[in-house]
């Protein structure tokens, strides 16, 4: 016979241990579930969202705080676009007649309900050339942002218009944060950022459509030039393709992880999308795409590790990083590309440090005056940091005589980007620099040094440069956790990316020199362009897409 | 929506299944022998007896799978073959013998998966195990514990643990000697002798490996391009050549019965690569041994204790990889272990825990760390309505070097009318970083000494049904795994890990066994497993985790007698993504294997063999893209010599 003694001991037992038990689970609690933001975002709905309160307008300063039209939020502010001026509290357009060239005086009107408004002035009719008149405004419809491509076609926030079609000025791939953001060259104006794929690593523009090459998604996506919207057709890419070109109707990647080039076309039967409305592309192109499909391929072999490629001529020019060289394709028939001259970059001098045997590993090349610069990572393979002054390769692509070019060591050790100025006078290179930490135990990083922007002229002589660090900014030499990387080139203007923490730095140039719009001098800080990682703390601008 | 269902933290609540196909219980905890293992006979419903650390007495209610390995022909030619049979497994395979393989239990990462041999830890604390440094022919049988029952081992087992059971004297002399040749130049071949005496008994197991490795694929040269011819391709420097000893004695001392347990083994192959980046020259050498001693007595108030230690030393070089310097890691690890249990009452199983334990690892970086471990366990299982129901709380709280876990767990059994049993499980474990993770940096990857532990709150529940032929268990799981380690990048080359993910697995378990006649039994096992990440950014939020396939089936026949008897095996995956934003997915496979066998001698007995494995050829790749060998064949033939025992 079972009894309350026989049960007391078990009872008093069990009483314990689920006691302890549930003490023990109550201290630890559940797992944290739920959408996670990227640092300086916040979820202001659940809806799997997250905002930029710094720049959305419809998210400016506070969640579901909405900027009114022709307003823009920088900043967390509600501010008048670029363009338009403020009158009475109005953001409005000095192009509108009623304000023609500037606020009126209060009670008055600027222009008569029989004048036009053209150049800031009231006149009876349109006078200059390629002007076209909208109710009372002159405009000029391939740059009017209030007239873009047709009358009434109003851009949308920090877009401008570029040959009649509302596009961005710049376009920034934020890689870590799987972004896209745009900004305003005018004003610097950035836009909220748009999730597009997970990783976009390299960005370019074919029929007006903005294409995204993935890193992770191992995706090229077609998106709408503004809005960012994909497409449904996105084409497969192969393991980590790092930079994309678009030459005509031909999109050329480099798959850096299969080691191949990649060619695709887009088809010549798809209706292309108009964006003329600035927003739904005309001709609902949302469900389809460009109809690129890729046409052909070249395998270099494994290793080779095709990390960009750049166009002169039939052929095409890839530095392969493992190999040590720069691959020649002709592609006069770009469905049947065939290899041609390899240049060894081992052959260029590389200035190793004391102790030290670099490697070039090629990383970028662009042809400029019949000459092929390749901008060599010139690293020590042991440890992967730089193992040589900046250097760069050069290629006479007549003779294929190899020879390199001498960046120093002062703010230009790791060459990573390269571009020329619209005239091909000038060439920039971004140097990343070297990085370096506390070591055993904690790693903890240091920040970059050696790291900068630099000009040479057509003799390849330094004539101009720029560096992030700052004598003052802080104690350990003074140099701002900023690596610069890939970089867009606007008139006399560069855009550069920030490999650490998602800055964008606003380069002018004039003649050889290179002065701050945005950046670190003077006590300022460059544009955040793209959110932190909550995990990491960092950020890795993938690329930086200039419009024409 | 299960992916919504599993976003919510209640696992209190979630209806989970366990099972078991064998019922080792607490009440056995007043047992102060320690016998002999024996192998169990295919269709056998119950365990071996089971030593104090074994899954089946230290968590008398969880969900535990018993997985015999079969003695007559060797078919299966390592560990992870043989423990992709149960449910709640899956193995990522580099492809080949003697290649890397390592375990997930019910979806957690395969450093969270604690591996055993004889419970002798095989894994320091967080680092992962492979089972392919293994032979198969050592061990009898393998269990494996799913679920929250990890937790009660200490740091590691989020996921559960493997109990690799090795091989024991059987009565009298005997001697045996075992070849096999196959594909891909395959040969394995093991040594063996058996003896016993008064009082005590010994096996020694010698098993050597050496594989060619190299077995053709199909690559796809031009992955862009739909519709191009593929490449027939060999997969080289895929070889691996192994040799290990393995040697078990017995004895009674007075009213103490020990054993002493040694095992050593050197292996050498090559690092095949991925086949986009292959290796042709990349190569590790690993040796390692270990020892343990074991202590058993029981006394007269019904106590019983054990007393155990054991050291383990792995010494790993690597070399010629490329994009990385040549390196090399020493792990050690040593531990002792009180194991006492005290039946109170005839109702209330107590059983008592204390591990002391050292981990370490010596590397070429400027850090080597070291770290002491502690762990108390405190268990009981009280017994109801003359032990048709039990109840089984148990708390463990570890010290690993400076982190501290705390694994709470909390079980009930109860037997049911017409041979059905219901289990349920729900409880914590903890997994503290590696010291690769924490300390060591290993070229591009930096180590992160701020890691805190990853942690799993599992649930189960369960049914099972017992006939004089058969056993069917149904049951269902979930998981919440919390800060999760990933290496994240770090700007501007390099990587480091963080923790910052959770993820939550949920799923049902099938496994049943028929036994039909004397001459045909049947086994299967099917899993089927969501996974999602529960909290990351939108473009993760919810994705399903990367190389967790939904769907998981085994099934195996043993048609015949000894003097001619078959098999054939059916092993089905789903496909699984390759990346986090699911954009990337690996294929569904099956494959079948077949094999026939006789015993045409009986003294001395001589068997022979042949298999087929991927009976159909079937070109399939696991893991981030590695190729799995295609279609082999193996033959094999056995002699064993018996002896007139004295005893």
């Amino acid at each position: 016979m079972l009894s309350w003694r026989n049960f007391r001991i078990p009872l008093l037992a069990a009483a314990v241990v689920t006691a302890v038990l549930v003490s023990g689970a109550a201290l630890t609690g559940c797992p944290t579930t739920g959408i996670r933001c990227s640092k300086n975002l916040t979820p202001c709905s659940n809806n799997g969202t997250c905002s930029d309160l710094q720049n959305d307008e419809n998210n400016c300063g506070g969640c579901a705080v909405a900027c009114p039209a022709a307003e823009v939020c920088t900043k967390g502010a509600c501010v008048c676009s670029s363009g338009t001026v403020l009158c009475d509290g109005k953001c409005v357009n000095p192009n509108d007649p009623l304000y023609c060239g500037g606020c009126p005086a209060t009670g008055t009107l600027k222009c008569t309900n029989t004048q036009v408004c053209e150049a800031g002035a009231c006149k009876v009719n349109c006078e200059a050339v390629g002007v076209a008149q909208c109710g009372q405004s002159c405009v000029v419809l391939a740059e009017d942002a209030q007239n873009c491509g047709a009358c009434g076609n109003v851009c949308g926030a920090k877009q401008t218009c570029h040959a009649g079609v509302c596009q961005y000025d710049v376009v920034v791939a934020c890689l870590t944060a799987g972004q896209l953001v745009g900004v305003d060259d005018a004003s610097l104006a950035q836009t909220a950022g748009v999730n597009v794929g997970t990783e976009p690593v390299s960005l370019g523009l074919l029929a007006n459509t903005l294409l995204s090459l993935d890193g992770a998604d191992q995706h090229l996506y077609e998106a709408h030039p503004t809005t960012f919207e994909q497409f449904t057709e996105a084409p497969a890419v192969e393991k980590f393709p790092n930079h994309l070109l678009v030459d005509g109707d031909y999109v050329y990647v480099a798959n850096s992880g299969t080691s191949t080039l990649e060619i695709l076309k887009r088809n010549g039967t798809a209706v292309l999308p108009t964006y003329f409305d600035g927003g739904t592309p005309v001709g609902g192109l949302l469900d389809g795409g460009l109809g690129l499909v890729p046409v052909s391929e070249l395998a270099f072999g494994a290793f080779a590790s095709p990390e960009t490629v750049t166009k002169v001529g039939n052929f095409l020019y890839l530095p392969l990083n493992g190999l040590n060289t720069v691959a020649e394709v002709n592609i006069t028939d770009p469905l049947h590309p065939t290899l041609g001259r390899s240049f060894d970059m081992s052959k260029v001098p590389l200035n190793p440090f004391p102790g030290v045997t670099p490697v070039a590993f090629p990383w970028m090349a662009l042809a400029r005056g019949g000459q092929l610069y390749v901008a060599l990572n010139n690293l020590d393979p042991t440890t992967y940091k730089p193992g040589g002054n900046g250097t760069l390769g050069k290629v006479n692509l007549s003779t294929g005589a190899v020879s390199g070019v001498d960046l120093g060591k002062d703010l230009c050790l790791n060459a990573y980007w390269l571009s020329t100025s619209p005239d091909g006078g000038n060439l920039y290179v971004s140097c990343s620099g070297s990085t370096r930490d506390t070591g055993a135990p904690n790693y903890t990083n240091l920040g970059t040094t050696q790291q900068g922007v630099m000009v040479l002229d057509a003799n390849d002589v330094r004539q101009g440069s720029w560096s992030p660090c700052v004598a003052s900014s802080d104690a350990d030499g003074g140099c701002h956790y900023f690596s610069p990387g890939r970089f867009g080139v606007k008139g006399n203007r560069l855009y550069v990316g920030d490999n650490s923490f998602g800055g964008l730095v606003v380069l002018d140039v004039d003649g050889g020199s290179l002065s701050e719009r945005s950046g670190f001098h003077g006590g300022g800080v460059p544009l955040q362009a793209c959110p932190l990682s909550v995990k990491t703390n960092n950020s890795n601008v993938g690329d930086v897409l200039v419009t024409p | 929506m299960l992916s919504r269902r599993i976003a919510r933290p209640t696992l209190g609540l979630a209806f989970i299944a366990a099972f078991v196909l064998t019922g080792a219980t607490r009440a056995r905890a007043g047992e102060t022998r320690l016998e002999p293992v024996t192998v169990p006979l295919p269709g056998a419903l119950t365990p071996a007896p089971t030593t104090s650390e074994s899954p089946a007495r230290r968590d008398p209610t969880g969900a535990l799978s018993v997985i015999p390995v079969p003695d007559t022909l060797a078919e299966a030619k390592d560990v992870s073959e043989v423990l992709a049979q149960a449910p709640g497994v899956v193995i990522q395979d580099v492809g080949g013998l003697g290649q890397s393989k390592a375990v997930q239990l019910r979806g957690a990462s395969s450093n969270a998966a604690l591996v055993y041999l004889d419970g002798i830890p095989l894994n320091g604390a967080g680092a992962i195990s492979d089972l392919s440094l293994l032979p198969a022919a050592d061990f009898e049988r393998i269990e494996v514990l799913r679920g929250g029952g990890g937790g009660l081992y200490g740091s590691g087992g989020l996921g559960g643990v493997v109990n690799l059971v090795s091989r024991a004297p059987r009565p009298g002399t005997h001697a045996w000697a075992e070849a096999t040749y196959g594909s891909f130049a395959s040969t394995l071949a093991q040594l063996g002798a058996s003896t016993d005496w008064t009082g005590g008994s010994a096996i020694l197991l010698l098993d050597g490996l050496d594989t060619g490795g190299d077995f053709p694929y199909l690559y796809d040269p031009l992955q862009a391009l739909p519709g191009n011819a593929l490449d027939l391709r060999h997969r080289a420097n895929n070889d691996a050549h192994e040799g290990s000893g393995f040697l078990k004695v017995r004895e009674r001392l007075g009213t103490w019965t020990t054993e002493l347990l040694v095992q050593a083994g050197a292996m050498s192959r090559g690092l095949a690569g991925t086949v986009d980046l292959p290796q042709f020259a990349a190569r590790q050498q690993t040796d390692q041994a270990l020892l343990g001693l074991r202590a058993e007595h029981g006394f007269a108030n019904g106590l019983e204790l054990t007393l155990r230690g054991y050291g383990r030393r792995e010494h790993d070089a690597f070399t010629k990889i490329a994009y990385s310097r040549d390196t090399w890691q020493v792990q050690t690890v040593a531990g002792l272990a009180a194991d006492a249990t005290w039946l109170v009452g005839g109702f209330n199983g107590l059983s008592a825990s204390l591990e002391v334990g050292s981990d370490a690892l010596r590397n070429p970086s400027p850090v080597q760390p070291h770290r002491f471990t502690l762990g108390a366990l405190l268990e009981d299982e009280l017994l109801f309505f003359a032990g048709a129901l039990s109840l089984a709380p148990a708390f463990r709280v570890d010290q690993v070097g400076a982190l501290t876990g705390v694994s709470p767990k909390l079980g009930v059994r109860g037997t049911l009318p017409r041979g059905f049993e219901v289990r349920g499980n729900v409880g914590q474990a903890f997994r503290a970083p590696s010291f690769l993770e924490l300390y060591v940096e290993q070229g591009q990857l930096l180590p992160n000494p701020t890691l805190k532990p990853e942690r799993a709150l599992s649930a189960d529940l369960g049914v099972t049904h017992l006939t004089r032929t058969t056993a069917l268990t149904v049951a269902g799981f979930a998981s919440e795994y919390e800060n999760l380690i990933q290496y994240e990048y770090e700007p501007p080359f390099r990587a480091r890990p963080y923790n910052f993910s959770t993820a939550g697995v949920a799923g049902l378990e099938v496994e049943g066994k028929w036994t039909a006649t004397a001459w045909l039994s049947v086994r299967a096992s099917y899993t089927f497993q969501r996974s999602a990440d529960l909290h990351d950014e939108p473009r993760y939020y919810l994705k399903t985790l990367p190389n967790h396939p939904e769907h998981r089936v085994f099934a195996r026949a043993d048609p015949g007698v000894t003097l001619l008897h078959g098999h054939a095996e059916v092993l089905y995956q789903s496909a699984q993504t390759l990346n986090r934003s699911a954009s990337l997915s690996l294929p569904e496979r099956v494959f079948v294997n077949a094999g026939l066998a006789s015993e045409f001698l009986r003294h001395p007995a001589v068997s022979v063999g042949v298999e087929a494995k991927n009976l159909f050829d079937v070109r399939a790749a696991d893991y981030d893209g590695y190729p799995l060998p295609g279609r082999a064949f193996y033959a094999t033939a056995r002699v064993t010599l018996d002896f007139p025992s004295h005893h």
